[in-house]
């Protein structure tokens, strides 16, 4: 086989263009594998078209994340009842204590709460510098390789936050550290309208083994659960939690791993929406 | 300046995703969902059209994730594929040509030049897409996007078979130059 004429021949840029027929798209795939010229030139080609495509990348409306995200949970559903059932054991039902709800509310009464002005421009500052590298994030530049990980997760984060954000419904609510616990800070983002709750971790310690971390917002005297979060690699990330029809402020307490119906465990942070 | 080799990230995304890990999703969406809704855009040219084939799109790349073979190459290149068969499928789609229809007689003339004016003001200057030639641009928007073979943009756009096919190969080498 003659390499140059089939490197000149225009079968890759046809094939990277998805015009090749399968019989060509498979004899190409062969070949690749052979001749590392033949796959240097399908992803120089690829490289390209990828920047191309990139350029008209536009962000999806924020309902259409939560639809597939439901789509893919209702497919992971049906797979699971058409495989065969082991028995799971019950899960244990956590005890009730209606005694610890006060030191929560004592807490919450007495917290400052922040609001940042330049909350829009750091974001959008921040989407920009973490915008240039994420194409060479996602068309794999090894020599960005390092960097891009952590930009990468930049952009995906600001780029979230900056839509929670630019709806103006949206309240922003900083939670601050409580005595114990001083270097706590979590964000929560509620959007009452439609009752909506995000929150990203700001600094908090690593839970021990065992223990998660929950959410909860108070509604007058009563403390309702807004659900559990992630540490780790998801810290950093704007996690939605468990929609709040009302909410005068957000705690946040370290729990038994998987959450409790009712808090028992320390309170780390509190915010009171202004 | 290519790179074949994934990153870490990329090789801890592609395992989470065969493991059909919830996370894992949510992080392919959050960071790829813009391209492809982009490239959804592209081929059907409207807004609901575009959001059905993304999330049709995100369902078949839950479904054939086994088949996903990493030493064929990048994930990133495996879902825009899927994310364009999915576009294209729905541009051929009955329905869609009965939408395409009632969009024409709103419409006036489909010309070549109209389209890239839009696209120079909407992206910019010195944008790709418009440091490209008008007469390389057609040809992959023909093709990639408008899912044509080669007989069917040669006669869209009026060229011989010849000349459309050696164009195929100077847009492609003419992009390249600029990236």
């Amino acid at each position: 086989m003659n390499l140059k004429n089939y490197l000149e021949s225009g079968i890759i840029e046809n094939y990277v263009l998805g015009a090749a027929t399968p019989e060509e798209a498979q004899e190409l795939e062969r070949l690749s594998q052979q001749y590392p010229e033949i796959r240097r030139e399908i992803e120089a080609n690829q490289f390209a078209l990828m920047e191309y495509i990139l350029e008209c990348r536009q962000e999806p409306p924020l309902e259409l994340r939560d639809k597939v995200i439901k789509k893919l949970a209702a497919l992971e559903e049906e797979d699971l009842l058409a495989a065969p059932v082991e028995a799971k054991p019950l899960t244990v039902a956590y005890k009730a204590r209606w005694g610890s709800l006060k030191p929560l509310l004592a807490v919450a009464a007495s917290l400052l709460l922040l609001v940042s002005m330049g909350l829009n421009l750091w974001l959008y500052q921040n989407w920009q510098k973490a915008e240039s590298a994420l194409r060479t994030s996602l068309l794999g530049n090894q020599q960005f390789a390092q960097q891009t990980s952590l930009q990468r997760q930049q952009l995906a984060q600001a780029t979230q936050e900056l839509s929670v954000l630019k709806n103006p419904a949206t309240r922003l609510v900083s939670l601050e550290g409580v005595k114990e616990h001083p270097e706590a800070q979590v964000r929560v983002y509620w959007n009452p309208q439609t009752q909506e709750v995000y929150l990203q971790v700001k600094n908090l310690p690593e839970p021990p083994t065992g223990k998660q971390y929950q959410l909860w917002f108070v509604d007058g005297q009563k403390v309702m659960d807004g659900g559990v979060f992630e540490m780790g690699d998801f810290a950093a990330q704007l996690q939605k939690m468990k929609t709040a029809p009302r909410a005068d402020a957000f705690v946040v307490t370290l729990e038994k791993a998987g959450g409790v119906p009712v808090s028992e465990g320390d309170t780390y942070a509190v915010g009171k929406v202004s | 300046m290519t790179s074949s080799k994934p990153s870490l990230e990329e090789i801890e995304l592609v395992a989470g995703l065969k493991q059909k890990n919830r996370r894992s999703f949510e992080s392919l969406y959050q960071n790829y969902s813009p391209a492809l809704y982009g490239l959804c855009l592209k081929v059907l040219k409207a807004e609901e059209w575009a959001q059905e084939a993304l999330q049709d799109s995100f369902v078949k790349i839950w479904r054939k994730i086994d088949t996903y073979d990493e030493s064929k190459g990048r994930l990133f290149t495996w879902i825009l594929n899927i994310a364009r068969n999915t576009a294209i499928d729905k541009l051929r789609s009955r329905a869609y040509q009965d939408h395409q229809q009632g969009q024409a007689l709103e419409n006036t003339r489909m010309a070549a030049t109209e389209n890239s004016y839009l696209v120079v003001e909407h992206i910019g200057l010195d944008s790709l897409v418009a440091r490209l030639a008008p007469e390389h641009r057609q040809v992959i928007e023909a093709i990639y996007f408008g899912g044509l073979s080669h007989v069917e943009a040669a006669q869209k756009l009026d060229l011989p078979l010849g000349t459309l096919k050696s164009r195929v190969k100077i847009a492609l080498r003419e992009l390249r130059k600029l990236t």
